[in-house]
């Protein structure tokens, strides 16, 4: 009887290096945004179309569960433009080492995290 | 010290399972991984895996220690926070416990021609290369093929046939950057597909992992850069 192969793949069971937690969130914030495009094109229209529809765009974003939405996916964007930068600035041959890449991981996710603060702060 | 341990033996088990082993370590030890293994084998010899020179020079021995790829020989016990947990290399199928298939790794080797081509008459003694040249291979050369990388590389976990994976690439800018090969266009030619180079999304778990600190993130930069320059 042949048996179906195994192979060790449990994601669970992996560590994960700083610059792979970087690229993970990246294509996750890519995600993320990509799929809000439909939202902000409809309040984009909405809003340019008449009066009542600035009114009734400017209220429904001052609910709370609203504004977190629109938080997150700012800061999402954000994160994802630093992360973008940061391989654009490798493929210029500046941070291919190690260190370097660890260095501009770390710096990636301090600039993301600044900037959804600051965002918070401009929001709320 | 705790040991848990993957085991799976197809002729007995219908699947893998973890487990443990106790092991009497005197403080302050500089006991690798490896010697471990092996006295854990002599209370359980049916445990499986590879080792060959113990010094990190053959690659037979890569596993996957506490959630990283690494060499068993290489791997000082006391550098782990126990529970100490070993399983074979990620995304390779599993032969018998840690021992794994080097089948698809050694084809994608394989795959990139790794040995010297010139197509331009042999000189008398030997082709030469300045130390300049030379230096050149440094850090691309040293590859024990030990997999640690390219099982630890996403973009090989999602395309493991279409994708060469880190190891193959840094042996394929080890003979890209020989002065003495003369095959750089067909070699680009065959890598300049979307997957075999491309699908590095510059992760760099290969280079974390590497046990000889290589880099193949920046061989595959360089090969990257290279196919810009010849206008392939």
């Amino acid at each position: 009887m042949k048996k179906k192969p195994f192979s060790n793949f449990d994601l669970l069971t992996i560590r994960y290096p700083l610059t792979a937690v970087i690229s993970i969130l990246h294509r996750l914030s890519g995600l993320f945004v990509f799929l809000l495009i439909p939202f902000f094109l409809w309040m984009l229209q909405t809003v340019t179309h008449s009066q009542t529809g600035y009114d009734h765009v400017h209220a429904m974003l001052m609910k709370p569960g609203i504004k977190f939405i629109v938080w997150l996916s700012l800061a999402a964007f954000g994160y994802h433009f630093v992360a973008g930068f940061r391989h654009l600035i490798m493929d210029i041959g500046i941070g291919e080492s190690l260190a370097m890449a660890r260095l501009t991981a770390a710096l990636t996710l301090m600039f993301s995290i600044i900037w959804a603060i600051l965002i918070g702060i401009w929001l709320w | 010290m705790r040991f848990s341990i993957y085991r799976y033996n197809p002729e007995v088990d219908s699947e893998p399972y973890m487990k443990d082993y106790d092991l009497e370590i005197p403080p302050n030890s500089d006991m690798m991984v490896l010697e471990a293994l092996l006295k854990i084998k002599g209370k359980d010899e049916t445990l499986v895996f590879r080792s060959s020179c113990r010094e990190g020079v053959c690659g037979s021995d890569g596993m996957n220690i506490n959630g990283l790829n690494r060499l068993a020989c290489k791997t000082a016990v006391s550098s782990l926070k126990p529970p100490i947990v070993i399983r074979p290399l990620v995304n390779m199928t599993v032969i018998r416990d840690l021992a794994v298939d080097f089948t698809l790794f050694f084809n994608q080797y394989e795959r990139i021609q790794p040995y010297l081509q010139n197509n331009t008459e042999a000189p008398q003694k030997e082709r030469i290369q300045t130390p300049k040249e030379r230096a050149k291979l440094d850090g691309f050369y040293e590859c024990i093929l030990c997999a640690c990388c390219t099982s630890f590389c996403p973009s090989s976990w999602w395309n493991p046939e279409k994708f060469v994976g880190p190891a193959g690439l840094l042996w394929a800018y080890r003979f890209l950057a020989d002065s003495r090969d003369t095959a750089t266009k067909k070699r680009l030619a065959n890598l300049e597909d979307p997957f075999s180079v491309f699908r590095c999304r510059t992760i760099m778990n290969c280079t974390v992992v590497c046990p000889k600190n290589l880099s193949p993130a920046e061989a595959v930069a360089n090969i990257r850069r290279l196919m810009t320059k010849e206008g392939s």
